[in-house]
């Protein structure tokens, strides 16, 4: 017996492993892309971002589990849902743990991917849902995540307190329509002393006006602040991006994340993934290519059952591409 | 003395009578609803064609479908020759037939769907449908003007928001003289509020007219009226109430050829009554989110009997 003929087919096999190894290595980041995002791009189509109202999401430290929002067409009543990133794919969704019955949106991971934040209408007692909004938490236990945790007061209040983000030092930044009598919707900060929220401060005038701020997504060294805001001077069009540095303490003026992520559309909800390399925000509410010339009624259903519907999707840019100074 | 099997019939058949009754005076869901948005239906005079608004919310993607019905069930719906393109909605059949009107901000491609609504109309053709044509002035004006209705004198309805009228969207009527609409006229106090008032729609007679309106001291959002005509004027409308309107939005509505159901477009969810009694999994989620009663609007019906409009 050659033993070459059977070496050789092996050594063939080796080699064509290695090569697309290689392959499955580049892939074996989660979201990372091979080339340049230098334009916004929907972030992965069909799974993550589909026909359905798809936004809000959280990576996990090592950005192998992405928590997002799937919600109604209205855009109300969410459900938080999981999606992990396995042999190279990101997994068919399941509802989170801790999601599936009332109205959940806005998940956002503690630095350290301990505690999962996130807004919630489920009742502190009883069974009927809330009519506003408030924050929750889930804390990493060896089972899994714990039953949810109501904030207390000063955080949340009788009317909407929403969107949380946290510092690696647990200082929570969050909307609140305390005031929005005056003010409409406003940024809000917690420092967490001793294991506890007990003070709530107004983010400045650098960063509130008297419309809707909201979304505020803090980085884990409190460095950069990315918000929305609705109708200022420089918008694109209904709510844009903006971004916020804290030198010193003190806020720089807020800035429009511009054109190329900004439109006349609605853009919302931005965050820098764990790796610091990518943007991600959503983007939606309307925008969709018309078609340039009649269709069918079969196309139609094939745009309404794609991620070009006009419902939201999550989308992935670049950092560098963003002017974002990290 | 009745055998016990023969007074159980009794029983069943009575409770049978009683659980149609029911159903009879509840608004449903009718076939051609799905998770998408549809709305605004409107019936051939034979009632075997039905044409429809199918779009999306959030966008200015909105065309006209029509389904048939074949053996007692209403067909895949195909687009209408003249749609496709561009946004339109709201179609309404003239009491001949002849006739199809809607609205449609065509021929703008804005994508921010804050195009300006203009009525059109389609005539009957050995091939179909003819050609669309607007319909001009009097009656399209710089404002919007959406929501045509036809009587059988000819007679337009319509929603406008030009200037001179009572706040939003009030309904106006043009009279068809010489094959002419004549200059359009607010159909006064009786229908019209500060509020937004539309969709006029007509019982065959002409005397009783349900429209929509988001005016104070409704279910909330959007709801159903009706306003009788005596004497040749509009007594003040009254809501529907509970069979028809609810908290969502109810709106556009329409009567069956037969007068025997009024049609309408609600975008109520279905089977919220509190809270889900158990969490949902990831594929009751989705179709859930995907299915008509999701909050896309969809057509419902009720028996027009069901709503007592003869009792004062």
């Amino acid at each position: 017996m050659n033993i070459q003929r059977i070496v050789i087919p092996i050594m063939l096999a080796l080699v064509a492993a290695l090569a697309f190894g290689g392959v499955a290595q580049r892939r074996s980041h989660p979201y990372a892309s091979d080339a340049p995002i230098t334009e916004p791009q929907i972030f992965a189509e069909g799974v993550i971002s589909t026909a359905d109202f798809d936004d809000y999401l959280a990576f996990t430290p090592d950005g192998k589990t992405v928590y997002f929002t799937k919600h109604r067409p209205s855009f109300s009543s969410g459900t938080i849902v999981i999606s992990h990133f396995k042999n190279g794919k990101w997994t068919t969704p399941e509802v989170a743990p801790f999601s599936g019955q009332y109205g959940d949106e806005q998940p956002c991971l503690s630095p350290d991917g301990e505690r999962l934040f996130f807004t919630s209408n489920r009742p502190v007692t009883g069974a009927t849902p809330r009519r506003d909004a408030d924050i929750w938490y889930v804390e990493k236990t060896a089972k899994g995540w714990s039953e949810p945790v109501h904030l207390d007061a000063p955080v949340n209040t009788d009317t909407y307190d929403w969107h949380p983000s946290v510092t690696s030092d647990g200082t929570l930044y969050f909307v609140s329509a305390r005031q929005a009598e005056k003010r409409a919707n406003n940024i809000y900060r917690s420092r967490l002393v001793g294991g506890k929220y007990s003070s709530v401060e107004m983010l400045p005038d650098a960063i509130n006006t008297d419309r809707h701020d909201m979304h505020p997504w803090i980085s884990a060294d409190e460095k950069i602040l990315l918000f929305v805001s609705e109708g200022r001077p420089d918008s694109f069009g209904q709510d844009d991006l903006y971004v916020s540095y804290n030198r010193n303490g003190a806020w720089s003026p807020a800035k429009n994340l511009g054109p190329k992520i900004n439109t006349m559309f609605y853009e919302y909800s931005a965050k820098i993934s764990p790796d610091g390399k990518y943007l991600f925000y959503c983007h939606g509410f309307g925008d969709i290519k018309l078609p340039d010339q009649k269709v069918s009624y079969k196309e139609l259903l094939g745009i309404f059952n794609s991620a070009h519907n006009g419902f939201a999707n999550i989308y992935q840019i670049d950092l560098a591409a963003t002017g974002i100074e990290r | 003395m009745m055998k016990p099997i023969l007074f159980l019939c009794c029983i069943l058949s009575a409770l049978a009578l009683v659980g149609a009754q029911t159903q009879n005076n509840q608004a449903q869901l009718f076939a051609l609803s799905t998770g998408y948005d549809e709305g605004s239906i409107a019936f051939s005079p034979d009632g075997q064609t039905a044409y429809f608004r199918k779009g999306i919310a959030w966008t200015n993607l909105s065309f006209i479908v029509f389904s048939k019905l074949s053996n007692g069930r209403w067909t895949e719906p195909e687009m209408a020759p003249f749609s496709g393109r561009y946004r339109d909605s709201e179609p309404f059949i003239a009491p001949d037939g002849q006739r199809l009107f809607f609205s449609s901000s065509r021929v703008s491609t804005d994508r921010t769907a804050r195009s300006n609504f203009d009525i059109w109309a389609v005539e009957k053709s050995a091939s179909g449908w003819s050609e669309p044509v607007n319909l001009g002035s009097p009656v399209n004006s710089a404002a919007q003007e959406t929501s045509p209705s036809v009587t059988a004198d000819g007679a337009l309805y319509f929603d406008s928001s030009r200037p001179g009228g009572r706040g939003g969207l009030d309904i106006y009527f043009a009279k068809l003289i010489d094959g002419k609409y004549t200059e359009p006229e607010n159909l006064g106090e009786a229908i019209n509020s500060a509020a937004f008032d539309a969709n006029a729609c007509f019982d065959a007679r002409g005397e009783r007219l349900f429209f929509a309106s988001n005016r104070v001291g409704g279910a909330g959002s959007w709801d159903l009226y009706v306003s009788v005509r005596r004497n040749g004027r509009w007594e003040a409308a009254r809501n529907l109430g509970g069979a028809v309107n609810t908290q969502a939005e109810e709106r556009w509505p329409a009567l069956s050829p037969d007068g025997r159901y009024l049609f309408f477009t609600s975008n109520r969810r279905i089977d919220d009554s509190a809270v889900a009694k158990q969490r949902l999994t990831y594929s009751q989620l989705v179709n859930k989110l995907r299915s008509a009663g999701n909050d896309s609007s969809d057509i419902y019906r009720i028996e027009l009997s069901a709503l007592k409009l003869d009792q004062p």
